[in-house]
């Protein structure tokens, strides 16, 4: 179980988050959840990836991205952010706004598994391409 | 002028500027050749006569020349100019004669003595001239010296005789001579063109034609091959026809076999390059579900992740892996595998969706990095697994609320179940007294919302999703129809719904009493089930439980326990004991619904719970052990209640080792009983005190009931519980029957 992958999710709707994380770690991966973008930096140790929400309460995802990048220490290994939204324009912004790619909210679950997996692969393609 | 539709006229290299028939290259040289020669055979031919010609004229003139110096000199002699004169007019009568001048022997004359010709030219002759003879163009000046009988000079005579005639007798023959050697050479050259064109150019033409005929796939030959060396070029294309012919059958054998075994194959197979771009090879399969996106140089990225449909980052992802892939040397290609995705929701051009397994796998070829891709559609398995498990899912979480139900007394649900049929019967017979085919009446409407409504709230709590979904709808309906008009359509719709509405809550009703009872450990007794004071029925058993009429009967039917009751844990306890002893069990429970008499239960669950320790411990073998006899992994224990007139029969049985016989001696299943008798070496948890069976023998006597064993080696036992006066008999084998 340690060596599955570790994903932070953070949205502001507990029964969203909920389902999220029954379905992902129904896939083996270790999930965190959390509605509270204060102090969610904390979650962030070990993790691989963090799905964020853009329609946060008071704030946008990119804001919180903001907020986990300067509270995330230095000496600790980035995980990668993607922005999860049905909204196509957030998604064309999602690259300025800094994340790392978009998952796209067809409200099904088995979109998301799949594409929480083509992530994955991604970032262990960079670290296989990395120079050691 | 249209283009010609022969293919050795279109051939590109005669289109091509600059090409010339190797006919008209010969014919040209050949022409030119020809011409060469008759040239130079007429000039040498014209030379020579012209030479005799010449020879001739000169011949004649120096014999005219000498008759005139015979005839002049006694004229010069004497300086005679009209003598002179009048020998020369002599030669004028000879037409060949142009000119004829005779000079005196006087070095000083500036003159001559006398001419043929007036106002010739002057320096025609000359004084004291010798022999000579001048041949020009067109006349020959023969010059002859003059002299005496005694041979002094006396001048000289030059008389000029003319070529024109000659000259025109040869440029006549010499311009006959060229024409006769032009229409020779063109003669041959016509010919040797027609034999060229015969037997070389004819001949590769039609060796040209079979080749494109052969270039493009046909079966063709060349026939009426010469016998010479275009004969023999024939041949061998014939013969190269037919060795390209034989392989291409060949390789077309081995293609079609290879496409076969790939046509056979249950998945789609599709090959790509290291710039993912799809090659031609495919199996049939993946023709019918890519279909025509999947031709030659399609991307594979579009093919399985369309713009248009798959998320971004699928996309990238793949691409990502197609980068490393494609270039990737094929020895290294498993590294990558883990990488690649396992799975993609292909978006068909008919709109229909199918669920894909990918396998990636390296191609072998040539050339590293093609990737063979093995497809299998899933989506029909996936599908049903997916309900299966939903299906599942809804089953436990049923049964999770019904053992709720169950641990919150669950007579509340029986009493629902029990109203809800009642008032659906009601509400079905009020629907059935309708007018046939007629709309539903407002007071039938009415009615019926009511009892839905209602049956929706009470469905909720307790958690009967599909009674509460069915309701909700049918309110839904009937809440429609309460504001249509009387008679109309909608109200004749909604009582065919209600009907069918009805019929499934009745079958919903009758699964959700199916689940209840299966999670009741006491079976369908749980249906029967009432609350009553447990000091009532045991006052009740006081007074009249001693009896042996109905009425002690029904006394100790009401104090009696459901077997059920008794075993409701063992499931749980005999997983964890296994669990400890590093074994698998699975336990079965047969006549829970069977009433245990009071006396005999109060004693009996501690008994069950001592032999299934017994079992697991004792009969029960470890897992590999189990599997060296050939037995299954996971060994079975049963335990079985039986009403029988005497009373209640118990069994506990299992298909484990049995009992162990040199602890007793041979079927000596009495000592089993005795006190600190055990087969344990070491006593645990589970057992091993060797106090047990006598205790429970004990135990059970009491109240009227024996314990007996039955035991075989290596295939299990069976301790029977069962009243005193029950007649022995093999009321079971020694392995627990399969349930």
């Amino acid at each position: 179980m340690v060596d599955q992958p570790l994903i932070v999710v953070i949205d502001d709707s507990e029964i969203i988050l909920e389902r999220i994380k029954s379905r992902l770690e129904l896939e083996g991966y270790r999930v965190v959840t959390t509605a509270q973008t204060v102090g969610a930096a904390r979650h962030l140790k070990g993790a691989n990836l963090v799905i964020i929400d853009w329609h946060m309460p008071g704030m946008t995802g990119g804001d919180v991205l903001d907020s986990l990048r300067g509270a995330v220490a230095s000496s600790l290994k980035r995980p990668d952010f993607y922005l999860y939204t049905s909204d196509p324009t957030v998604s064309a912004v999602a690259k300025n706004a800094g994340f790392d790619g978009t998952f796209v909210n067809k409200g099904d679950d088995e979109s998301l598994v799949q594409q929480v997996a083509a992530a994955l692969r991604i970032a262990k393609l960079k670290a296989r391409a990395a120079p050691t | 002028m249209g283009q010609s539709t022969d293919p050795v006229k279109r051939s590109p290299v005669r289109a091509a500027k600059g090409f010339v028939s190797v006919a008209s290259r010969l014919a040209v040289v050949i022409f030119t050749l020809v011409v060469a020669v008759s040239a130079a055979v007429a000039f040498e031919l014209t030379r020579r006569e012209e030479g005799h010609l010449i020879d001739s004229k000169r011949l004649a003139g120096t014999m005219l020349t000498e008759l005139l110096s015979s005839s002049i000199a006694p004229a010069l002699d004497f300086a005679d100019a009209d003598a002179v004169r009048a020998s020369l007019e002599m030669l004028a009568k000879n037409r060949d004669v142009v000119d004829a001048v005779a000079w005196s022997a006087d070095p000083t004359a500036r003159e001559p003595l006398g001419r043929l010709r007036s106002g010739g030219n002057a320096s025609f002759g000359a004084p004291n001239g010798g022999p000579s003879m001048v041949v020009a163009t067109d006349y020959i000046d023969i010059t002859h010296a003059v002299t005496s009988p005694v041979g002094k000079p006396l001048g000289s005579v030059t008389v000029r005789v003319s070529l024109a005639e000659e000259r025109a007798v040869f440029f006549a023959t010499r311009k006959r001579i060229f024409w006769l050697a032009f229409a020779l050479s063109a003669l041959v050259a016509a010919l040797l063109i027609g034999v060229v064109r015969r037997t070389i150019i004819s001949p590769l033409e039609a060796l040209e034609r079979a080749a494109r005929r052969l270039s493009r796939g046909e079966l063709t030959e060349v026939e009426n091959l010469r016998r010479d060396e275009i004969g023999s070029l024939g041949y061998a294309f014939n013969h190269m026809g037919r060795a390209i012919r034989e392989r291409e059958e060949r390789i077309y054998s081995v293609n079609t076999r290879l496409q076969g075994l790939l046509d056979t194959m249950r998945q789609a197979i599709i090959v790509f390059d290291g710039d993912g771009r799809l090659e031609r090879e495919r199996s049939r399969l993946a023709e019918q579900l890519f279909g025509s996106a999947s031709g030659e140089g399609t991307s594979v990225v579009d093919l399985l992740y369309p713009t248009e449909h798959a998320p971004g980052v699928e996309r990238d992802a793949f691409r990502a892996w197609l980068g490393v892939a494609g270039a990737v040397p094929s020895e290294r290609f498993d590294e990558l595998t883990e990488l690649a995705p396992k799975e993609v929701q292909l978006h068909r051009a008919d709109g229909d969706h199918r669920l894909l397994e990918l396998e990636f796998r390296a191609a072998a070829g040539e050339a590293d990095g093609r990737i063979m891709l093995l497809a299998t559609d899933v989506t029909s398995q996936r599908r049903l697994e997916r309900s299966a498990e939903a299906r599942e899912r809804e089953h436990r979480k049923q049964l999770a609320a019904m053992r709720r139900l169950l641990a919150g007394g669950g007579q509340v649900f029986v009493r629902f179940l029990t109203s809800a049929r009642e008032r659906l019967g009601r509400a079905e017979r009020r629907l059935e007294s309708q007018v046939p085919l007629g709309p539903l009446e407002p007071e039938a409407l009415e009615s019926a919302f009511r009892f839905v409504h209602t049956l929706r709230a009470e469905s909720r709590s307790f958690d009967l999703g599909g009674v509460e979904e069915l309701s909700l709808g049918l309110e839904l309906e009937l809440a429609g129809a309460r504001h249509a008009p009387p008679g109309s359509a909608l109200l004749v719709s909604a009582r065919e719904k209600l009907r069918a509405g009805y019929h499934a809550l009745a079958t919903l009703l009758d699964e959700a009493e199916s689940l209840f009872v299966e999670s009741s450990p006491i079976g369908r007794r749980v249906l029967e089930q009432v609350t009553v004071s447990r000091g009532d029925v045991e006052e009740l058993v006081k007074r009249y439980g001693m009896r042996s009429d109905d009425l002690g009967r029904l006394v100790s039917r009401l104090a009696a326990r459901p077997f059920g009751e008794l075993t409701s844990t063992f499931a749980d306890d005999a997983a964890r004991w296994a669990g400890k002893a590093h074994k698998r069990v699975e336990i079965s429970i047969l006549g829970r619904e069977v009433l245990v008499p009071a006396r005999v239960a109060e004693r009996l669950s501690g008994v069950l719970a001592h032999l299934l320790r017994n079992a697991i411990a004792h009969g029960i073998e470890l897992p590999e052990r189990r599997v060296e006899h050939g037995k299954p992994e996971v060994g079975r224990i049963e335990v079985s209640c039986r009403e029988t007139a005497q009373g209640v029969a118990i069994r506990v049985s299992d298909d484990g080792a049995g009992f162990d016989s040199s602890a007793f001696g041979e079927n000596n299943w009495e000592a089993a009983f005795a006190a600190g008798v055990s087969t344990r070496k070491t006593p645990d948890e589970l057992g091993g005190f060797g106090v047990g069976l006598g205790a429970v023998r004990a135990e059970l006597k009491d109240v009227g009931y024996l314990v007996t064993l039955q035991s075989e080696s290596g295939r299990g036992a069976s301790v029977l519980i069962a009243p005193a006066g029950l007649v022995p008999e093999p009321l079971w084998s020694t392995n627990p029957s399969s349930s």
